[in-house]
């Protein structure tokens, strides 16, 4: 599958680890919800009438094979999702986007950039993941602007890169280039007004 | 006849996203005459004392909707998903006339909202009427803007459409601050909403390259009108 490569994602890239993590995190979670329905299912067959016991037993099956399916395919989503993340640090804008069905884009200027900030949840921990965040005065952007699932080196490239820029972009010692000088032998002719 | 060299260094320094007042500054700073640096300005900004204009202003014209317009398809958009969720649900059996009203209600409002809506791009602003009964004129200027978002949400994937999204900081037009409830958030609760809501002002329905196009623009904009102190205190 193509992965939507960039400048930056090529020097700070997604870690292949993150396919894994979301694969795992699924699956705790419709372990969860399917064992729920699994223990109704055996209490039916423990407690109910010979015939309905039987039927149990299929519906308990029936489950554990639901939870396979399932899990194959959030584990080809995920790859499909990893395989279209895009993030892109060009020299004017941040720009991400995500979802493979339904793409979101967020592009922020380097100058309105309030916050970055790199953290990692309980699975981050597990598999060495760190999400770099980056937030602008909006709701929205904190919720949007955000890398997640790249390693400690990407991580720690990525925030000085972003820390970088937006001093150079945003500090009072920005580079500005010289002013052309006016020749020499040109005298003033207007008084500057000051 | 304007200094050239002023001229390009204002082009430069703009196009780094240097505010003017700083050009200005820097070019007095180094001796130029205050009316070579005006006159220099003027240039730039398009107005010389020529009469006619020059192919720099015919280029960069206001964009308005009629370049880059809402798709009709858009106002049938929220009826159509709609009135599939109407079937599914007539399908399994039940029935409601209030969701019916509903749906023709939306099928009347958004050709209208449609027609009443107008943006347009103009040098230091983006300005937007909008309102059928209410109306509401909202100007922008560019150096505010926080974010732009471009999404797609299925139907958009299906029929080629996007939604652009500008936001800046501003808390002042309520709306689209508040909570619908508590299982929408935010930003889906008034994800097709046509035009300003609080913060946000929401262009859906544009086709994607115009989309694309109009995103483009309006980055361009932003660079080109940015804010004299950015207030990061660094």
């Amino acid at each position: 599958m193509n992965i939507a490569m960039s400048k930056s994602r090529e020097q700070f890239p997604l870690s292949q680890k993150k396919v894994l993590k979301k694969t795992v995190v699924g699956a705790i979670a419709w372990f969860i919800l399917l064992g729920i329905l699994l223990v109704f299912f055996l209490i039916g067959s423990l407690a109910g009438s010979s015939d309905i016991s039987g039927w149990s037993g299929v519906g308990a099956a029936l489950v554990v094979g639901l939870f396979g399916v399932i899990v194959v395919i959030n584990y080809l989503y995920q790859k499909w999702y990893f395989s279209t993340y895009f993030y892109d640090l060009t020299a004017d804008y941040i720009i991400i986007r995500k979802g493979p069905i339904t793409p979101r884009e967020i592009t922020i200027p380097y100058e309105r950039i309030q916050d970055v900030y790199v953290d990692q949840d309980l699975f981050d921990r597990a598999f060495g993941l760190f999400d770099v965040h980056l937030s602008s005065a909006t709701i929205s952007s904190g919720m949007e602007a955000h890398i997640d699932g790249v390693e400690r080196a990407a991580a720690d490239g990525l925030r000085n890169v972003l820390l970088k820029t937006l001093s150079e972009k945003i500090g009072r010692n920005r580079v500005t280039a010289a002013p052309p000088s006016p020749p020499a032998a040109a005298p003033v002719s207007t008084p500057i007004n000051s | 006849m304007p200094n050239t060299e002023i001229v390009s260094y204002i082009n430069d320094q703009t196009q780094q996203g240097i505010a003017k007042d700083a050009i200005r500054e820097a070019l007095l700073q180094s001796g130029w005459a205050a009316d070579a640096v005006e006159e220099g300005f003027a240039t730039v900004d398009g107005h010389s004392g020529s009469p006619f204009p020059s192919a720099a202003t015919v280029a960069t014209a206001a964009i308005t909707e009629k370049d880059y317009p809402v798709t009709l398809l858009w106002a049938f958009k929220s009826p159509i998903i709609f009135g599939l969720f109407l079937i599914v649900l007539f399908v399994v059996g039940y029935y409601s006339l209030p969701l019916v009203f509903f749906a023709i209600f939306t099928l009347i409002a958004n050709p209208l909202l449609r027609t009443n809506f107008h943006y347009s791009l103009d040098e230091h602003f983006f300005q937007l009427k909008q309102g059928v009964i209410a109306k509401k004129q909202r100007n922008l200027p560019y150096g505010v803007i926080q974010n732009v978002f471009l999404k797609q949400d299925l139907f958009d994937r299906i029929f080629g459409l996007a939604t652009l999204r500008i936001e800046n900081a501003a808390q002042g037009g309520t709306n689209g601050m508040k909570r619908k409830s508590v299982w929408t958030s935010n930003r889906n609760a008034n994800n097709e909403f046509l035009g300003s809501s609080g913060n946000t002002v929401n262009i859906p329905g544009l086709k994607k390259k115009d989309a694309e196009a109009l995103k483009e623009v309006l980055l361009q904009k932003i660079k080109a009108n940015p804010l004299a102190d950015t207030g990061a205190g660094l």
